[in-house]
């Protein structure tokens, strides 16, 4: 629903804490209207933290990760 | 879930002199001069102790895994030799932490304390200026070297990966990362899109992009939008405005088997996230829509959506930031709309719109995809 949400920088991880509840916020909305599709929720700092999360609040939720392979190589 | 533990993140104070990591009972490492969490050496007021608790057991925590980002001054990627990232239960864990001989010397080495100190107690301050003094201290002391060759961003996706099976994990592997395994292989049939960075990164400069404009993989009836076709592994896209690019599993895990073990660290890294017996999935799609979503500039990935039912593939809508170039994790002052969708109602009833709209219109949209619970 959010792509890479919330910066790493740690002044804004003060941020992280308003992320779940702005998921299901959305969530419930999506799901008033469609119920089957899966939702995707990306984790705070890039989709990097998922400390952010409790248990998953929707039966077809997905959680999801990105992996950002800048500067290697 | 499994959490890691950085060295940096349990750093503490003791009046015992040591320049020693002390990892329990594995090998010691020496404090680095550019400690990727903040520490250095010369600025280290009093005699620091860093500790973990036991590297064997993986019960290392580790505070904020994507505050240091490889490839910054002070950890270089790939080049990390000072701190140990231990993962728990991770299986893939061996080729990203490659521990190498430990090397034992001895180390001495002058530190500045503040003065007095605990240890200077019997000491009386003949002027209130002492107390803001600092001292010079002689440590001496034995060093391991333990290097340690880590990605932490893998970690962590292994780190999420622990509580749950690996069929239940669905990679999504940005198509950065697909054109950089393409351009290290530098094989790329003639027709397929020889996708290197400058093209495929949505920051890419213009005068690069129109390169892969007209070649194969491109998607018909979409300006700008490339996509991976079977066969063909590159994935890359001309409109910075829109960027929506699908590959299949398949050609992905084939492109990372041909890529040699020692080309890059980070390849293997990639490699190793990516289980061999994993159950493929069909289809990988990111569609951004990073602006209004007006007819011409949704057209894209209404395109690429019309075009994945058609080849009977699973969509992934991703949604950015509604500014121009931006992701939700944008900071700059100009941005702050991406700050603003997790503070503001405003940006919240803007997002919820968005997704009443998606949701309605695909809501009677057959062959999604429903997760088993776990």
């Amino acid at each position: 629903m959010l792509n890479e949400p919330i910066p790493h920088f740690p002044r804004l991880q003060s941020l992280n804490s308003s992320l779940e509840p702005l998921y299901k916020k959305l969530s419930a909305e999506i799901r008033k209207i469609d119920a089957h599709h899966i939702l995707f929720l990306g984790g705070a700092q890039w989709d990097g933290n998922f400390a952010v999360f409790g248990k998953p609040f929707d039966a077809n939720v997905a959680y999801n990760i990105s992996q950002v392979l800048d500067g290697a190589g | 879930m499994t959490r890691l533990k950085a060295l940096g993140a349990c750093c503490r104070r003791t009046a015992k002199p040591s320049m020693q990591l002390i990892p329990g009972n594995a090998p010691r490492a020496r404090l680095p001069k550019a400690f990727p969490f903040g520490f250095t050496q010369k600025k280290s007021r009093q005699r620091t102790r860093l500790s973990w608790d036991s590297p064997k057991t993986s019960t290392a925590t580790f505070s904020s895994p994507l505050s240091v980002k490889p490839g910054t001054k002070n950890f270089p990627a790939g080049k990390c030799r000072t701190a140990r990232l231990v993962p728990t239960g991770v299986t893939t864990c061996e080729s990203i932490c490659r521990p190498l001989s430990p090397v034992t010397t001895r180390t001495r080495s002058v530190l500045t304390v503040p003065f007095p100190d605990s240890q200077d107690a019997g000491v009386t301050a003949r002027h209130p200026a002492q107390l803001a003094c600092k001292k010079r201290v002689v440590v001496e002391a034995q060093k391991k070297t333990y290097r340690i060759m880590m990605n932490i961003q893998p970690l962590v996706i292994s780190q999420f990966g622990v509580g749950c099976p690996a069929e239940k994990i669905m990679y999504k592997l940005r198509l950065r990362t697909v054109a950089r395994s393409v351009s290290h292989i530098g094989s790329c049939s003639k027709r397929a899109v020889r996708a290197h960075r400058p093209q495929t990164d949505r920051r890419c400069r213009w005068k690069t992009a129109p390169h892969s404009l007209n070649e194969s993989g491109q998607l018909a009836g979409a300006r700008g939008l490339h996509v991976a076709v079977r066969r063909r592994a590159a994935i890359s896209h001309g409109d910075p405005r829109i960027s929506v690019g699908a590959s299949w599993a398949g050609s992905l895990r084939h492109i990372l088997a041909k890529v040699p073990a020692t080309t890059t660290s980070h390849m293997r890294t990639s490699r190793s996230c990516i289980a061999p017996d994993l159950t493929p999935f069909a289809f990988l799609c990111i569609t951004t829509f990073s602006r209004r979503m007006t007819p011409k500039g949704s057209s894209c990935w209404i395109g690429c959506i019309v075009w994945s039912r058609a080849e009977n593939l699973y969509v992934i809508l991703d949604l950015h930031c509604r500014t121009r170039r931006t992701d939700w994790h944008e900071h700059r002052r100009q941005h702050r709309v991406s700050l603003a969708v997790v503070r503001g109602p405003q940006e919240q009833e803007h997002l919820l719109a968005i997704w009443r709209r998606l949701a309605a219109h695909y809501r009677d949209e057959t062959g999604h995809a429903r997760l088993r619970p776990c």
